[in-house]
């Protein structure tokens, strides 16, 4: 029993900070939607209400969450060993641009063959870019903030030369690739709607990685890097192979985000298409403190304030615009837990000595028990 | 056509030059300047709006100025005070100005992506400064920020580099720790810089929407804030290299208007420059070093 009660405690400090967050982003929100001439209270009843109201439109929400899963995943894997992979959207785009180009060129081959291949293959495009990022760290010692944002507008410069020159779709206005084969498509698990069996993939890799992370050598020697690089060096561990190794799994999974959006939503690469889900990513990832498990919470919570926010623009004029605001104050909170104490706290109506104090007190009653 | 492709380079470099000095401040400082792009939206954003209602481009440069550091003290409010890691912390930046910016412009002017036309800078066509030789053609597509700015680098530089408080920015990035000891208030330098950032990039933003458009579109900072830091990266975070580091991407950049119709696709050809620094970057990358206190705060 004291076990359990223990455990809850455990519990609820994890995720206290990411519901406090969420909760304050919520409100920042409120207050911006109540500037604009909105009841924030109706606003939000609404998002929540008609995001459940019907099967498709529970359909939607799953399908907004979809590609934000595998960029929020793909965020938390090169964050637990701490770095910083800026480079998602970049990612993105070139393992969506494989998979267009494999699944219009390849032809004649069964989907059982087919398919695989065109996931496989925007996997393996985000990978080498990812990897590409992290042997220039490793070889050069060049910054990966720096080389991960240059990598990204070479690549959308290039997919969209190749989408607009050598693989433009005949007679198309707009720059695009031609419709991919039927036989790469992802199949749709509900009728009208977006939603594809592309979600049960991005579900059972957060698995596979939460295991990864929790109970292999490769995951636990992330961690130590994540947490101390210097000791994870002195103690032996390979730290550029561990860069190289989550790097490219990272890239895989934005590549694979890329994948699911063309072979399952738009069957054919436009130019222009992503809805910002490489930087999407960072907030989910962020939300879920760099679990590639919560990350699927985290995707679908966000899922459901987009498809919401889709669906009421449609019957009202609130600006669906809210949802990406809510979603970066979402980042702004929960990057900075200090703040997130300090407004809670409200110290700063009271001296600050005495809760330093209480605070030391806690940590030792922490560490004695 | 070469004074044309001269001109272009010009207008093109200004708000390179701008965010990246501005960028300079800031990591001199000790401090990523990964927030410019979204300093820059809001320059160019709050611009607009600014101009919008006071039909003056004047108090829309104030504004957008003003933005700026709003953003800035944002960016300096995670960071320097609650600690957060600067990347993540220039990324929030990012994402609220980006967040931001299309939802004032549904609510303010009920469009999808766009501003009508305000009053903007005028260029210098039809002035006496037209009619100098050869430079008048360059500068008849100028306006006013153009001098505007050369003054600001200038400054920016000698600020930096030939005072007092210049050093001790420096030294408060390089190690704070040290600077402390000898009693600086490193938070108050490093706001200071995120506070020049801040105001060089909504400066940048506003020279995009009032100086060339004369409106605000989505997009319309298309990352030049991220070129910034990169400008930075092979500029030496040095205010004068960022003008020769601007005038490269703009170089291009106005290839790329004005050989419009050319056989080379306009996309390609943009990718050059990109690739050339990242080059340069990967071969300097442990030679040329930013300052040693990157990220690091006086009490750890």
């Amino acid at each position: 029993m004291a076990n359990l009660k223990k455990n809850g405690k455990a519990i609820w400090l994890a995720v206290k900070t990411p519901i406090l967050a969420f909760v304050l982003a919520l409100i920042a929100g409120g207050i911006l939607i109540a500037i604009s001439g909105y009841n924030p209270f109706w606003v939000y009843y609404q998002v929540f209400a008609l995001a459940f109201s019907s099967a498709k439109n529970i359909a939607s929400v799953f399908a907004q969450a979809t590609p934000l899963m595998f960029t929020g995943v793909a965020y938390a894997i090169a964050a637990k060993c701490g770095l910083v992979n800026l480079g998602l959207e970049g990612q993105m785009l070139s393992g969506a641009m494989m998979s267009a180009l494999l699944g219009a060129y390849l032809k004649g081959l069964p989907m059982i063959l087919h398919l695989p291949i065109c996931v496989l293959g925007g996997a393996l495009a985000g990978a080498a870019i990812g990897g590409l990022t992290a042997w220039l760290k490793n070889r050069f010692g060049a910054r990966e903030i720096i080389t991960t944002v240059m990598l990204n507008e070479i690549i959308a410069l290039f997919v969209s030369y190749l989408c607009n020159d050598p693989f433009r779709a005949e007679g198309s206005i707009w720059g695009m690739t031609e419709t991919i084969q039927d036989s790469a498509v992802i199949g749709k698990l509900m009728k009208n709607t977006q939603l594809t069996y592309a979600i049960f993939l991005a579900i059972a890799l957060a698995i596979l990685l939460e295991i990864v992370m929790k109970r292999s050598v490769v995951g636990y020697k992330m961690q130590v890097i994540g947490k101390n690089l210097r000791a994870a060096q002195t103690a032996g561990i390979r730290v550029n192979r561990i860069f190289l190794f989550s790097f490219a799994l990272s890239g895989a999974l934005a590549g694979l985000c890329g994948a699911s959006m063309i072979l399952g939503v738009n069957f054919k690469f436009i130019d222009g298409f992503s809805d910002n889900y490489g930087w999407s990513g960072i907030s989910v990832a962020a939300l879920a403190a760099y679990d590639p498990l919560f990350s699927v919470v985290s995707a679908i919570l966000f899922g459901i304030l987009k498809a919401g926010a889709m669906i009421l623009n449609r019957t009202s004029n609130v600006p669906k615009e809210f949802v990406s605001v809510i979603q970066a104050f979402v980042v702004v909170f929960v990057a900075a837990p200090n703040m997130i104490k300090a407004i809670c706290s409200f110290q700063w109506l009271k001296k600050r000595l005495p809760a330093g104090k209480k605070q030391e007190n806690r940590k030792h009653k922490e560490a004695g028990t | 056509m070469i004074i044309l492709i001269i001109a272009a380079t010009l207008r093109m470099a200004i708000p390179y030059i701008l965010a990246s000095t501005g960028g300079a401040y800031s990591v001199r400082a000790g401090i990523t300047d990964l927030g410019c792009e979204g300093m820059m939206i809001g320059g160019a954003f709050f611009g607009v709006l600014g101009a919008y209602f006071s039909g003056s481009p004047w108090i829309g440069l104030l504004c957008g100025v003003v933005a700026g550091m709003v953003f800035a003290v944002l960016n300096g409010i995670l960071h320097v005070t609650f600690k957060v890691n600067p990347a993540i912390s220039g990324v929030c930046v990012n994402l609220l100005s980006t967040a931001l910016a299309p939802l004032l412009v549904k609510l303010v002017w009920d469009n999808e992506s766009m501003s009508p036309l305000v009053n903007g800078f005028t260029s210098f066509a039809g002035t006496w400064l037209e009619k100098i030789p050869v430079l008048g053609e360059i500068l008849k597509t100028q306006n006013i920020l153009f001098f505007l700015t050369l003054v600001i680098v200038l400054v920016a530089w000698a600020f930096l580099f030939k005072t007092k408080f210049g050093l001790r920015l420096r030294m408060v990035g390089e190690d704070p720790v040290a600077a402390s000891t000898v009693g600086l208030n490193t938070i108050r330098y490093k706001y200071t810089g995120q506070l020049v950032c801040g105001a060089l990039s909504g400066l940048a933003g506003v020279y995009l929407s009032l100086g060339q458009l004369s409106m605000y579109t989505e997009g319309m900072t298309a990352g030049r804030g991220y070129i910034c830091m990169v400008i930075n990266v092979i500029g030496g975070y040095n205010p004068l290299g960022a003008v020769w580091g601007g005038c490269f991407f703009a170089f291009f950049e106005a290839l790329r208007t004005v050989i419009q119709n050319a056989s080379i696709n306009a996309n390609f050809l943009m990718m050059i420059p990109y690739v050339m620094t990242l080059i340069a970057i990967v071969i300097s990358a442990r030679r040329v070093l930013p300052p040693a206190g990157m990220g690091k705060h006086h009490d750890d």
